[in-house]
This record gives C-alpha cells, structure tokens and sequence, in this order.
C-alpha cells in the first residue's frame, strides 16, 4: 500500500485538527453555564480521550497496511461496517458544518461588514474538492507548511492573554454541580471528538522513530493547551461569558484594548483561517472516504463531489446561521458522537480479542507472530 | 481524466475567477459614501428621551494628504436605537461602530440601570471593546469639544485611559463595567469626565490638548484633582464625604502655566462613579479612590504629599514623595469566628519629589535628606493605613464591594464563606476587617 504522509504529518495533521474549532464558540457554549466546573469535568474527558487515541495508534502501528475499514470489515463484518461509515459520514458532514459556519461568521463578525456566504462557501468548496481529490498526500505537505503560523497565532493569544487572567477564578474546583457540567459538555459533544479522523490515516501513514511517543508528548500538549485555553477565557470573563462570541478572537481584542497596541486580533484571526481550512479539507476528506467505502465508488472526483454536494444543501438548510447551527448540534444529533465512540472503543476491543485469539492459535502450531 | 489534467483544469478555473472577479471588486464604491463611521458616541437624557450623539469621522483628501475631520451628530428617541435608527435616517447612511471605542454617558442618563442604556451597545457585535466614561455635563457637548479640538481623534479615548493607566487603575471599559454588573458583589466603577472653563482652572488640569503629556502632567492632574472634586460635590447624584480634603489642596506647582484659551475643557480630574446594580451610589474623589488603590493589583506609580512634617529639620512642612516601586501581598482570611480578616502587607519605595515648608534652610538640606527617613516612613505609614481604613468603611457605608471581596473569600473558603454571606443577609462587607501592614524604603539614588 502507498504510504500518503510520514508519521510528522499525521502528529501536525491530528494536533492541527484537534484544535481547530473549539477556540471559537466554544468557551462560550460551555463556560456560561457550566463555569469553571466544567474545564475540570473537560480535562477528565480529554485524559479518556487521549487514552483511547494511543490505543488507535497502537492499532494503526500493528497494522500498518490496512485501513480502518478493511479492519473494521475483518472484525465485525462488511454490513456492520457500512453502517459505521454511514455515521461517521453524517458525523463528519456535521463538523463542517460546525466547522464552515463558525469560520463564516467569525468573517463576518470580526473582519467584514457584509459577507456573502455564497462567495464565502465557493472557494471553500473548490479548495476541498481540489484537496480531497489530490488524497491526504497534499493534505499533509500543506499542514506541515502551515503549522508554524497556526501555532505562532494562538501562541500569541495565549502570551497576550495570561496576564489578564485571574487564575482564582478557576476555583473552588469543582464549585459548581458537576453533573450540570457533565450535560452542558454532553450538549456542545460535536465540538469534540476531532480524534477520530485519525481512524482515517490508518494504513497511510509511515512511521517513523519514536512516533508512538512523538505522537502522545504532542496530543498531550495539544489537549492541555485546549484546557489551559478555556481557563484563560473564563479567567479573563468569568461573569460575562454569555457576551463572548469568539474565544480566540475576544481574549486578544481585549488585550490590545488594555495594552493599546492595535487589533491584535486581526492578526490572530488571519493566522488561525489556516487551521480552519486545514481542518475543514480533512473533514472533507473523511467525509469523501466514507462515501467511498460504504457505495464502493471507485472515483474520488464522485465520491468527493456528492459529498460537498450533501455538505451544501446541509448549509443552505443551516441558513448559514450560527444560532440554528448550535440548536441543531444540541439536539438529539448530539449523541453521535457518543454512538461512534461506543462503536470505536467496542471495534478496538473485538479487534484485540481477535488478535490475541489468533496469535494464541499462532503460538500453538508454533508458528512466529509478526 | 488523469489528475494531471484535473491539475491543469482547476488552474484555468482560478485564473479566469481571478480575471472575473478583480475588476468587479475595484469597482466597489468605498464604504465611507455609504457608512457613516462613528468614532464615540455620547447618550444624554432630555425628559423621558434619550439623545444619541456620534461624534463621527468625515474623511477628507486635501493637497497635503490625508484629513480627519470630526463631526458631531445627534439624534432623539425614546430607547437608544431608536434614537440611532433615527440618526441613521438622518444622515442617510448606515452607521459603522466598527471603529467606534468610546461612550460618554450623561448620569442623569444612568437612571435605576446603567444596563438599559447599554443594551444596544452589548448586543451590537460590530462594536468591539468601548471605553465608557460618565459625566455630570452634557456628552453631546464634551463629543463637540472633542471634535473642533486640533489633536487627534484619540485623544479623548488617551484622556481617559492616561489616567486609568498611569495612575489609579481605574479600568473603565464596558467589559470591566458588566464584569462588575454581573459579579456577586454587583458593583462597577466608572471614569468621571467633566466640562471646565479654562478661565476658572489651572492648566495643569488634563484637557483634550495636554491628554499626552508626560509623566509629569499625571502627577499634576492627581494633585490638582482633589479641588475640582470638593467643588463639584453638590452636583452629583450622592458624594461622600470628602475627609481627606486637606490632601486635595496641594498644590502641583503648575499655577504658573496658566492656559490662554476661554474654551471650554475636558477634564478628568480622577474621580470615579461607583455603581451597584446598574445605579449611582457615590462619586468618589481620587483621593477616597486612592484607598481602595492600595489594595488592587493595578497600584501605578503615583505622587503621594504628606502634610505637616515635623522634626528638627521639618517644620509643617508638606513632602512630596514619589513612589517607585511596590510590592503587597494580601491575605484574605476567616477567623473561627467567621470575621472576614484582609492582612494587606506592603513594601514601598520612594524617592522624595519635593519639600515645602516656610522657613527651609538650604544648608541642612543634604543632612535632612539622610536623617529624616523614620519620620517620612512612619507618616506615610499612617497616610496608607487611614486611606485603606477609609476605604472599607466606605464600602461597608455604601455596600460597594470594589476590591472584588466577594470572590477573593469564596475561591478561599467556599462553602465556609457563602454561609457568611447567608448569615450576614447578603451583607458580607459588615464585618470585614482590615489590617495594614507598611514596609517603606527611601530610594536615595
């Protein structure tokens, strides 16, 4: 099997996607209700999380010829695994849709006076097509280009930012009742989860020294950034997170209001478009890949193409409009993502037992275990 | 179709979008011909109707460059937007906030709830982070004075955060004014701005032209503050006492610079507005501020006169110190008794400014430098504990809870402090006591 990306573009891919999207209104859905209590119920989450990661890396390294669903096919059956694809690909069309119209709107609040979501989806569109055709191979060159700015547009929010938070604010811990944290994370669900696209790389990725470890020290340092993120907000706001609308945007405008330096930002949002486009290209290629493998089509430009043509009427439906995007995404659909990570983590273990059944029957005929 | 083609076949698609899409953007007429670009906007109360005022941004090409010129336009309505609705009706333009960072609030205009006023400011999310400062005069007036002044368009936003930053701290945006709204303590201060004659002030007060001023102007605007405050007490809504008045006449040495200018000036003279629950309760002045200073993390470098200095160099004399560094610790504790303790320990490091006394023999003047160090320390000893002391019995007289006690207590002690609070019926300022403890030191350098 050709090898798409080398294990450093997979680790920047899967720490670029992880992140993408909760800065925006994220902090806001979460802290104005569930307050300080919910960062903490957030880092439980995000260490099951990270758990369940290195488990799907440690598959992919045992296996590195084989993608998730030819996997998933040897372990539980083809229709069963049709029927996973068919909900990841519902689950990935609705993290675009977070994903566009979260960006769309930040536009339009913070950089423009009127913005036409037609013109603004078009070259989005193009751009995902263009990408997803290409395959994973472009995907990952570009991420490694890209990186740096990403990285160095929340560092700079970040460094800015902490020096006008109040860290006390994070405490007492666990102030609030913590099983209305518990549901106001369960509400935002399709915020998270950005993980599972690494189900996608399987069987594409070479690997290189050290990737297991080099893949967990980033992860890890990615979730703890999300964190110390959302505490950064909630200590700069903390009794008026309702009127937050852009994490990202809203920490650094209110540092260069204090500190008199400009529109801090602009700059920010500009370098943070990358993340967001990166992210939304991956989506679309999961999203492709999903098409792909549950109606067998044996053309990306089709599969890719009916793909973004769902992901459009899904937005028109949207209106494009952030407050029917968030009342949709907090409905019933919220449970999606637990559904796909019961079937994730239920995969892994069938997959496991399998494998040590087989090698136990390896080990009685004598035979070597690869 | 191989990919190489699809390659070849998207470029062609960007190019000829390029070609299309290039002149339809150069055509676009320029958004000032059908926005009108608010830079502050000021809110007056006229009977039962609120008038808008913007003071908005005409720009202007002329033979030397660019040119900013400044108008003021207003507009009358029962709610604020629909006094903005009618302004925009006026001027036949949408109006852009964009670029709008100031709100000057008339405080007959405050009424029962500040928030009735800013509602349409904190749900417009084109306006970004405003600076908001209250006036016993008229905003329409002080936007005017603004505008025909020959400084930029900044300065009245710098008049205003020169002094919250150089020196008393006081963050007067609309973000610390809802944080404040919304927070148990519901308490919110604000920055005072006031109309003067130049005729009957001393130069040394901050106006639009000398907003810019150095270091030094600060020291003369805090010192000149007191004078102003003390006079304007009658007009405001509820003043406290003004016990520290006699700090107030010190002098900043400026009364030569008298301006020559009749107009009208913008003055901040360092008072502030505190509010509970969206209303008026007390104006302070800067030096019944300057209690609740001490205590803050924001504490700047400022000038602090001590009066009637007396040892065998000193006779009466009033020494002015100058502040350089600081260093406080405060610890908030609750005592078995369930009494709310606030230990506030600080080091100070001063130089002296300047001396002023009747008789002052300049022969001794090195001598009185090295020997006079105990009797300045122990005066400013007592000027900082009777200023904080004086802070939080005027919290306590007012229930304006400005140092945030609320939440320094409840990240502590949770629980243990949400009964005080409970047992107190909401009043957990009653038996809070303060202990100040001050470690001075001359910086002889």
């Amino acid at each position: 099997m050709i090898k798409d990306i080398t294990g450093r573009q997979a680790i920047i891919l899967m720490a670029i996607v992880m992140c993408a999207t909760k800065f925006f209104v994220l902090p806001s859905n979460l802290l104005t209700t569930g307050h300080q209590t919910v960062i903490y119920v957030m880092l439980l989450f995000f260490v099951v999380e990270f758990l369940l990661l290195l488990v799907m890396v440690r598959v992919s390294m045992l296996h590195p010829d084989k993608t998730f669903y030819e996997l998933l096919c040897d372990s539980v059956g083809v229709v069963v695994a049709k029927i996973v694809y068919v909900l990841f690909f519902v689950f990935f069309i609705f993290k675009l849709c977070i994903n566009i119209i979260e960006t769309y709107t930040f536009f339009l609040d913070t950089l423009y006076d009127e913005l036409s979501s037609v013109l603004y989806l078009l070259p989005i569109i193009l751009l995902a097509f263009y990408m997803t055709y290409i395959g994973l191979r472009s995907i990952g060159r570009s991420a490694e280009l890209l990186w740096v700015f990403v990285f160095l547009g929340l560092a700079v929010a970040l460094i800015a930012s902490i020096p006008n938070a109040d860290f006390g604010y994070m405490l007492p811990i666990f102030d609030g009742e913590v099983d209305n944290a518990i549901s106001v994370l369960s509400s935002n669900s399709l915020w998270f989860g950005d993980y599972l696209v690494y189900l996608f790389f399987f069987g594409k990725i070479k690997f290189q020294k050290n990737y297991f470890t080099k893949f967990a020290i980033v992860c890890g340092i990615v979730m703890a950034v999300i964190v110390l993120f959302m505490a950064v907000v909630y200590c700069i706001f903390p009794y008026t997170m309702g009127m937050i609308h852009y994490g990202v945007s809203d920490i650094t405008h209110i540092t260069a209001h204090i500190t008199n330096i400009g529109n801090l930002d602009w700059l920010n949002t500009t370098l943070w478009t990358f993340a967001s486009i990166i992210q939304t290209v991956i989506f679309a290629y999961c999203a492709e890949r999903c098409l792909s493998a549950v109606f067998n089509i044996k053309y990306k430009y089709i599969s890719s193409s009916i793909s973004l043509l769902i992901l459009t009427a899904v937005l028109f439906i949207l209106n494009f409009r952030l407050t029917t995007l968030i009342a949709f995404v907090q409905s019933p659909v919220r449970f999606l993502l637990p559904i796909l990570l019961f079937v994730a983590l239920n995969i892994i273990t069938v997959h496991f037992i399998c494998r040590s059944k087989q090698k136990k029957q390896n080990r009685m005929r004598g035979i070597i275990y690869d | 179709m191989t990919k190489k083609e699809i390659r070849k076949g998207y470029l062609a698609i960007l190019i000829v979008a390029l070609i299309i899409l290039l002149p339809i953007f150069i055509a676009l007429p320029q958004q000032a011909q059908d926005r009108t670009l608010i830079l502050a906007f000021g809110i007056d109360k006229m009977q039962e109707q609120y008038e808008v005022s913007a003071q908005i941004m005409v720009p202007e090409s002329s033979q030397s460059g660019y040119k900013e010129k400044r108008e003021v336009k207003s507009s009358v309505g029962k709610t604020i937007d629909q006094a903005i609705a009618s302004l925009q009706l006026n001027e036949g333009k949408d109006i852009g906030v964009a670029h709008a960072n100031i709100l000057i609030i008339n405080e007959q205009a405050i009424g029962e709830d500040i928030n009735s006023v800013l509602d349409y400011f904190i749900r417009n999310r084109d306006i970004g982070y405003l600076t908001i400062a209250t006036t016993p005069n008229s905003a329409k007036e002080m936007l005017e004075i603004s505008a025909n002044s020959s400084s930029d368009k900044d300065s009245l936003l710098r008049l205003i955060s020169y002094n919250n930053e150089n020196i008393f701290g006081t963050d007067s945006t609309l973000n610390k004014l809802l944080f404040g709204y919304y927070s148990p303590a519901q308490t919110s201060i604000i920055s005072r701005l006031q109309l003067s004659s130049s005729s009957s002030q001393s130069s040394s007060q901050a106006s639009t032209q000398n907003s810019t001023n150095e270091q030094s102007g600060s020291g003369e605007s805090q010192s000149s503050s007191g004078e102003s405050s003390s006079g304007q007490q009658s007009s405001q809504p509820m003043t406290a006492g003004n016990s520290q008045s006699s700090g107030s006449e010190q002098s900043s040495g400026s009364s030569g610079e008298q301006s020559s200018q009749s107009s009208k000036q913008i003055l901040n003279d360092g008072s502030i507005v505190v509010l509970k629950s969206g209303k008026v309760v007390v104006t302070l002045d800067p030096l019944q501020y300057r209690g609740f200073h001490w205590l803050m993390p924001t504490k700047s470098s400022s000038f602090i006169e001590l009066n009637n200095i007396n040892n065998e160099y000193f006779k009466d004399a009033t020494v002015v110190l100058d502040i350089i560094n600081s260093k406080e610790s405060i610890e908030y504790e609750i005592t078995s008794d369930n009494i709310p303790i606030i230990k506030f320990n600080t080091e100070l490091e001063y130089s002296i400014s300047s001396i002023q006394q009747s008789e002052y023999d300049a022969d001794i003047y090195a001598e009185s430098m090295n020997d006079s160090t105990d009797v300045i320390s122990k005066a400013l000893q007592n000027l900082i504990d009777s200023e904080v002391q004086g802070a939080i019995n005027l919290s306590k007289q007012y229930q304006i809870d400005i140092l945030n006690i609320y939440d320094k207590f409840h990240q502590k002690y949770g629980k243990k402090f949400d009964k005080i609070v409970q047992f107190n019926e909401g009043d957990y300022l009653r038996d809070v006591e303060v202990y100040v403890n001050v470690k001075v030191k001359e910086n002889k350098i």
